[in-house]
């Protein structure tokens, strides 16, 4: 029994992979195994070949793309080469990141019953095992549902089921929550929790934020940009080794990590190794209050020389189709002001924005924008003074270069060629683009492809911008460059206006915090408040930032230690 | 019995085989008769709402209209015929304005037909029949399939990339060359993103084993009984009691060339 655990079910040795068209590998010399019943942690910067590895290891790659394959990965001690067709797949699965592209069917059980059949399970025992599979992602209510009516999160889950119904000896997830908000992603960790617990399944985990995946891994293997291995180990001893060198990578750390080191770097935090779970970090501290006074990064309100309110909603309804969209809101924005809007998909965060940045017209209630109805504004006098930032970056790209992409919004306004020259420029050394000045926006990495976005916004003279749940899908370093670019815009003098599930952006940067719940406003005011505000919480699926968790677990552990003292 | 348990490779030969032999008759009556069968049909044994059928069929009457009216204006006059109405250099005769009529008429009877598939038939369910039935290739059913799926999303980002371009500051396209180079702007984005959701679709069909393999045993069997057959002969019985009823109030003509 004891050897057999021991025994890998899956190895690679000295696999390299070279995309056709590039020259330098994205994969080299990978040498790894994967145990039988342990989860792995896949880390690495972006470009690192997380994903590129993945679809090695399941045989998608490289059949499904034009590169070359170099070393051998064998599964239970068989050359992957030897698999049939399609065989492979039946042992190891994959969930991948986009909930809208995984499927092929139109129903919750055609979808299960098309892998069930590609493996030509005998149809009298499929039904059984589609309802075995909804039953371990909660999903059975949902069988005959349609999936295009299913929110992002169920979609994750019948992925997720998906795959199990084959019962794979392993299960690849890549960056399966990136999508969701942070309700749904806490639920689909606490699944695989659950069926790790009840089964044996090799987990090999590709996820940026690592928070809720931590106390469910074994070990993390990390890639290094050039896509080498950097590290294989136990996943304490990844995060007390490499957490710095993660940070500088981009990667995101386990917020305890992140804040042992912080308390490291202060002098405050005396534990031996870097913490990985809250109760390590809380022991690691001489006076954990105090600590927490020192680790709290809420930026410091940022007073506008005059309380002016830029915007202004009044009573704002949107119905659409019959359903009620928006309903009654009333809110506004000052001068200089970080206003954030949270709450669960599909409370209507999105709709407003549209409404606020002129896109749809308000069916009830007004919208004044620099003390003018928003319905009296010139389109073209509009778009120059508010902006909005799209989810999905590509959307708003028009021009064929990223130079002339910035320039374009200044070219209609008839800007003389040397002055759009001298503001090009610099917006582009504003967003370190300027390497990539003449290449296509297409071709751009996904967070060039952000700052881009955000930065044809900023090169107008803007009062206010509006975007759309920015940070999504990215790492550290993309995200913290981005609000930085944003708090220059406020120090400036502009507002922005942020749809976000990001609870520790929340924290840190917005000054005030409207949630939304159905098309209603539940909560209007300071984010500080907001977190100790139980019910709108729950109603909203949010979740306290982290150093407000900690804040509550110091105050527990010190009552409990009050009481036995008495 | 519902039009919808029949077998959608079945109900769609049947379909096929009425319009064929629809096309044989050239007189007003029989196309007349059997549209208001298959659309009685439809309602009673489909279960589908008058309002949803006649949403979908009156752009057909419009185009039945104009086919009317562009086959009186443009007929030919044949030595013999009976003259009805003249105007300048317009004529109308009885068999002209038969001929038209007859025209429209099957452009309707086509149409009732369609509809009565299509209103009843689930894509899927037929592509599944198609699989099992007309052995389709199972590569080029399941493409379909996951394309269908992809048309309301496409529609969603088309709206949206165009709303992202208006914020952009793009003037609205006046002349035909900036709305050639409109079009551009949203067709590179449109096709980036849909190639991309194609290539993400098609792994995640491969990673679920999918090899396009012929040899499929179907959860869901789509079969063929008897009374698919007997609903096959319904139809076609449809059409020649039509013609029965054309030829005995003495409307009914063969085609004969006449277009």
């Amino acid at each position: 029994m004891e050897l057999q655990h021991n025994r890998h079910i899956l190895k690679t040795e000295q696999l390299s992979f070279r995309y056709e068209d590039v020259k330098k590998p994205i994969l080299k010399d990978v040498q790894f195994s994967l145990y039988p019943g342990e989860a792995v942690l896949l880390l690495g910067p972006s470009g690192s070949g997380k994903s590129t590895l993945a679809f090695c290891l399941n045989k998608l790659y490289p059949e499904a793309v034009d590169g070359e394959l170099k070393g051998t990965i064998s599964f239970k001690g068989r050359r992957l080469a030897e698999f049939g067709p399609g065989e492979i797949n039946e042992y190891i699965g994959i969930v991948f990141q986009d909930p809208e592209s995984q499927f092929c069917m139109t129903t919750v059980e055609d979808e299960l019953a098309f892998g069930l059949e590609n493996m030509k399970t005998p149809p009298e025992e499929i039904e059984r095992k589609i309802d075995e599979a909804l039953e371990l992602v909660h999903l059975l209510p949902y069988k005959h549902s349609l999936i295009h009516t299913l929110s992002g999160g169920q979609k994750q889950k019948l992925a997720l089921a998906c795959v199990l119904s084959l019962k794979p000896d392993i299960l690849i997830l890549d960056e399966p929550t990136a999508n969701l908000d942070p309700a749904s992603s806490y639920e689909l960790t606490r699944i695989l929790k659950e069926i790790k617990k009840n089964q044996t399944i090799s987990l090999l985990i590709i996820e940026h934020k690592l928070d809720d995946w931590v106390n469910l891994t074994d070990r993390c293997v990390v890639l290094n940009k050039e896509g080498e291995i950097l590290f294989i180990g136990s996943t304490a001893e990844c995060f007390n080794q490499y957490a710095e060198e993660l940070l500088h990578e981009g990667i995101w750390l386990p917020s305890a990590v992140r804040a042992g080191l912080s308390g490291k770097k202060a002098g405050i935090y005396h534990g031996e190794t870097l913490p990985l779970t809250d109760r390590e970090l809380i022991t690691g501290f001489a006076n954990p209050s105090a600590a927490l006074q020192i680790l709290d990064n809420r930026k410091n309100k940022h007073q506008g020389p005059e309380e002016q309110i830029i915007l202004s909603a009044e009573k704002l309804s949107y119905n659409k189709a019959g359903k009620d969209l928006i309903r009654n809101i009333s809110f506004s924005v000052k001068t200089g002001e970080f206003v954030a809007i949270a709450g669960s998909n599909g409370s209507g965060k999105t709709t407003l924005s549209r409404l606020l940045a002129g896109l749809s017209a308000p069916s009830k209630g007004n919208i004044l924008f620099n003390d003018r109805p928003l319905s009296q504004w010139k389109e073209q006098e509009l778009r120059q003074k508010s902006g909005y930032v799209f989810q999905n970056p590509e959307h708003q790209f028009i021009a064929d270069s990223v130079y002339a992409e910035i320039a374009f919004s200044l070219k209609i306004q008839q800007i003389p060629e040397a002055d759009i020259q001298k503001k090009v420029q610099a917006a582009l050394l504003q967003v370190d683009l300027l390497k990539c000045a003449d290449m296509n926006p297409f071709s751009l990495s996904q967070g060039q492809k952000r700052r881009l976005s955000v930065a044809s916004m900023l090169v107008n003279d803007l009062d206010l911008l509006i975007l759309d749940e920015p940070t999504f899908g990215q790492d550290a370093r993309t995200s913290g460059q981005l609000m930085k670019l944003l708090e220059t815009k406020i120090h400036s003098g502009g507002s922005v206006l942020m749809i976000t599930h990001d609870m520790e952006i929340i924290h840190s940067y917005a000054d005030k915090v409207l949630v939304l719940s159905e098309g209603e406003k539940i909560y209007d005011g300071l984010p500080d408040a907001l977190w100790k505000k139980d019910e709108i919480m729950e109603i909203a699926s949010l979740k306290v930032p982290y150093i407000e968790k900690l804040r509550n677990d110091i105050g527990s552990i010190a009552g409990r230690e009050k009481l036995a003292l008495t | 019995m519902l039009l919808h348990e029949f077998n959608p490779s079945i109900k769609a030969f049947t379909v096929i085989v009425c319009v064929l032999i629809l096309s044989v008759f050239f007189d007003p009556v029989t196309p007349f008769l059997t549209l208001v069968m298959t659309a009685a049909a439809t309602f009673i044994f489909g279960r589908v709402s008058f309002k949803r059928w006649i949403l979908l069929f009156s752009p057909f009457i419009f185009m039945a209209a104009i086919y009317i009216w562009s086959a009186l204006v443009f007929s030919k006059t044949i030595e013999g015929e009976t003259l009805i109405w003249t105007w300048g250099i317009f004529t109308l005769t009885e068999e002209s304005f038969l001929r038209a009529l007859s025209l429209g008429m099957r452009v309707l009877s086509f149409t009732s037909l369609s509809l009565l598939f299509i209103l009843t038939t689930k894509p899927t369910d037929f592509l599944l029949s198609l699989m099992q039935q007309c052995r389709l290739p199972p590569k080029l059913a399941y493409g379909i399939m996951a394309g269908y799926r992809f048309l309301p999303l496409m529609k969603e980002e088309f709206e949206i990339i165009k709303s992202a371009h208006r914020i952009r500051g793009v003037p609205k396209a006046r002349t035909f060359h900036d709305k050639a180079a409109e079009l551009k702007r949203y067709t590179v984005p449109l096709l980036a993103g849909a190639i991309r959701k194609a290539e993400r679709t098609a792994m995640a069909m491969e990673s679920k084993g999918f090899t396009g393999d012929k040899n499929r045993d179907f959860y869901h069997k789509i079969s063929v009984s008897w009374k698919d057959w007997a609903c096959f002969a319904f139809f076609i019985g449809v059409i020649l009691i039509s013609a029965y009823i054309s030829w005995l109030f003495g409307f009914l003509q063969f085609y004969n060339g006449e277009l």
